[in-house]
């Protein structure tokens, strides 16, 4: 039986810094999270109010395409004037178009690779068990304090290259 | 709530009361009725801490009702920050004490002709005034634990700590919260510093024996009531993320944009963003017994608030907000919360504006008085604020004066108030509130209720740069109106995408004082405010001149997306034509 809110308690610093997953990329960011990650169209249309491509508000991820490296931050919905304006597709989202996701003309390949994701909020709790159930990469720096077995008892950190750890649950 | 109390401090044979219906005042609260009356009773080119102008304290038209959220308090004066006019908003149980209390507003005037040091009790039988200089110098938390000796924990302080005293420009008042403590400020602007001119250091509301207030319409207001609370914990962040998180949830999103000042507004990200975060903040408190999720006032459903522990499990302060964080944080390049929580608490204790602090020492710290990052230096610089040494004064008035006396050029403040947590350079429709309100720069003067749906303005292109300068204008608006009915501004979220709970927040206007309000009227109302602040700010010198960025934010490119500030003069010159 493992301790959910436990799991999340000792990894939600990495959750949050951000971690590596494999995945086809090349696709839009709502393939990517319903297709690849399997989440329903409802809970990414309701709770995922907030989506950075690597850096930047994205407003539309039916258009919004996911590469190879590219980094995507999740978020519940955010208070605050800024809050309502980092929404994707909000009213105020004009306020912030010098940091809004501008899509490329040119369409990359569709191919297998690896994304950085970075989980925000309300949505760790959420989501950080099921990416962790999957295998997590981090950095070798990033998981050295998840080494000692009597920490996390549910935890499982196996070497994946030279600088980096793969997590998962025991 | 239908009589003002004024308090004329320099009274020949010392200070003195009066009572007096509203009057031309009637149907304003919270910021419209402070607006309205230092527009009109206070001479623009006074001096701020001169026996001329008026310390205003008004609560929300709602307060002392059973209205969810309605505890905010308005404190308004000439600043002796910005020089201009001044409407600070705080938390705490003020407002409920003083509208219970019947009183639209309290009002001190004059100055008293010695250096005694005066508390003013109320309760509903009288108003005593007393001298009382063994309280003198002391901090906020020490003062109101020994005044409560006197008076006890019941009722509700407003006081001002050593820097209110030494009439420092970024000194705050402070409100005391549900368990007494003096957490919660008005602490933009300097009215602090005001109300230690006046000679006050502690107003004392006790409202034993008095009920809340009563609606006109009972039964409409306490319908009206329930479809406003519903809306508040259906809504996603009113109702979940800012109660688990509090505010500082915002540290994360911020970074991740490339809008988070960092370093005296050099960077647009902070390393050290994931130590600091309102995730991790709300996970040490709980790790330590202390508690994320808190309401500031009685009456409050989101609890963005919350209990913040040190190392050994023992009371600190309470949770800092989002921006007391950053500018603490980031803006010092600083990523300790500890180091955070101890700033906030001696902000909170000496009685200065945690915002006004922080963006004063990472000036400080630009001009070569401590490095980014340390912590220990922070400390020591508030500290000498609270002891009054020649360095600790001038931080204590702000990050423009000390820019000027330590010869920096990245100060960024607008009409001398300095910027909060968000770089305009990165979201410049905040950059348009920032530069045109008539408060200085302030992230809140352009932050409430959904515009659209209240429909300010006519309809908004919102992809052209005009949209953003309309927009900013809109959101003023809004904000202002929001501000007079004593409603916290984070309702702005839940009124924001569910037109039903703007509605229900009418209807409990409406039902309270049996009246037929549209959206069209508190717009009205919102107008009228910003009409008022502006032209008391015309009078007394402001041009728009006055409503621009310092030039480094158009100048310099903000990393990593490397952006200036791109709204022009002529536009930012369109927002106030109504």
């Amino acid at each position: 039986m493992i301790d959910s809110d436990k799991i999340i308690q000792i990894l939600y610093p990495i959750l949050q810094k951000g971690f590596w997953v494999k995945a086809l990329t090349g696709i839009s960011v709502r393939q990517l999270l319903e297709d690849q990650f399997k989440l329903s169209g409802d809970f990414v249309d309701l709770k995922i109010s907030t989506v950075f491509l690597n850096g930047k508000a994205v407003d539309n991820i039916d258009s919004a395409i996911v590469t190879d490296n590219c980094e995507l931050a999740l978020s519940g919905a955010m208070p605050g004037f800024v809050g309502a304006a980092m929404r994707r597709g909000g009213y105020y989202s004009s306020m912030r178009s010098a940091v809004s996701h501008v899509e490329e003309i040119s369409k990359p390949p569709i191919q297998e690779g690896v994304v950085k994701i970075k989980l925000y909020n309300t949505l760790i709790p959420l989501l950080g068990l099921e990416f962790v159930r999957r295998g997590i990469v981090v950095p070798q720096a990033d998981a050295a304090g998840l080494l000692g077995a009597e920490l996390n008892p549910f935890i499982k950190t196996c070497p994946n290259t030279p600088d980096s750890y793969v997590i998962t649950i025991k | 709530m239908e009589k003002i109390l004024r308090v004329d401090m320099g009274a020949q044979g010392g200070p003195k009361t009066s009572l007096a219906p509203l009057g031309e005042y009637a149907g304003l609260g919270g910021r419209a009725l402070t607006s309205a009356i230092v527009a009109k009773e206070v001479p623009p080119l006074c001096h701020a801490l001169g026996a001329e102008n008026k310390l205003v304290i008004a609560p929300g038209l709602l307060s002392g009702s059973i209205a969810a959220n309605s505890g905010r308090l308005s404190v308004g004066c000439k600043s002796p920050l910005t020089g201009g006019i001044k409407e600070s908003n705080a938390g705490g149980m003020a407002s409920q004490t003083l509208a219970k209390l019947g009183y639209a507003a309290i009002v001190l005037e004059g100055i008293p002709k010695t250096d005694d040091i005066y508390t003013i009790f109320i309760n509903k039988d009288a108003v005593k005034i007393d001298i009382d200089n063994s309280i003198k110098g002391l901090g906020n938390y020490a003062l109101i634990e020994k005044l409560k000796a006197k008076y006890g924990d019941k009722v509700s302080y407003m006081s001002i700590g050593p820097a209110g005293e030494m009439k420092l420009a970024a000194a705050s008042i402070a409100c005391t919260d549900m368990e007494c403590r003096p957490t919660r400020h008005a602490g933009r602007g300097g009215t602090g510093a005001v109300m230690g001119s006046k000679g006050v250091k502690a107003i004392i509301l006790d409202d034993t024996g008095i009920a809340m207030r009563d609606p006109k319409d009972p039964a409409k207001f306490k319908e009206a009531n329930k479809k406003w609370v519903d809306g508040l914990k259906k809504h996603p962040v009113t109702g979940q993320g800012l109660a688990a998180y509090g505010t500082n949830v915002l540290t994360n999103v911020l970074n991740e944009a490339g809008g988070y000042p960092t370093h005296n507004f050099t960077w647009g990200r902070f390393e050290g963003h994931t130590k600091i975060s309102g995730e991790t903040q709300a996970a040490l408190e709980k790790e330590r017994g202390g508690n994320p999720t808190h309401g500031c006032h009685r009456g409050c459903v989101m609890r963005c608030s919350g209990i913040y522990m040190d190392k050994y499990g023992q009371y600190l302060t309470k949770q800092p907000e989002y921006e007391t964080v950053w500018a603490h944080g980031g803006n010092c390049g600083i990523d300790d919360l500890d180091t955070i929580a101890m700033l906030d608490r001696l902000d909170d204790d000496y009685g200065v504006d945690t915002i006004e602090m922080g963006a004063t020492i990472a000036v400080a710290m630009e001009a070569g008085l401590a490095k980014f990052g340390d912590g220990e230096a922070a400390i020591n610089f508030v500290n000498q604020v609270g002891k009054g040494t020649d360095l600790g004064r001038i931080l204590g008035s702000g990050a423009a004066v000390t820019g000027k006396v330590f010869g920096v050029e990245r100060v960024p403040v607008v009409k001398n108030q300095a910027l909060p947590a968000y770089d305009p350079r990165a979201v410049q429709g905040i950059g348009v509130t920032y530069a045109t309100s008539p408060m200085g720069a302030d992230h809140t003067a352009g932050y409430a209720v959904g515009s659209n749906i209240m429909g300010v303005g006519g309809k908004t292109d919102a992809l052209s740069p005009v949209g953003q300068v309309e927009l900013s204008r809109n959101l003023q608006i809004a904000t202002a109106a929001v501000d007079s009915t004593g409603m916290c501004l984070f309702i702005a979220f839940a009124v924001l995408d569910q037109p039903e709970t703007f509605q229900a927040l009418i209807d409990m206007i409406n039902a309270f004082y049996g009246l037929n309000l549209t959206g069209d009227d508190v717009a009205a109302l919102g107008k009228s405010v910003l009409k008022n602040e502006r032209e008391f700010n015309k009078k007394a010198g402001f041009t728009s001149a006055h409503d621009r960025l310092p030039t480094f934010f158009t100048r310099d490119a903000l990393p990593p997306h490397n952006i200036k500030f791109k709204v022009t003069d002529a536009e930012l010159d369109q927002v106030f034509n109504f």
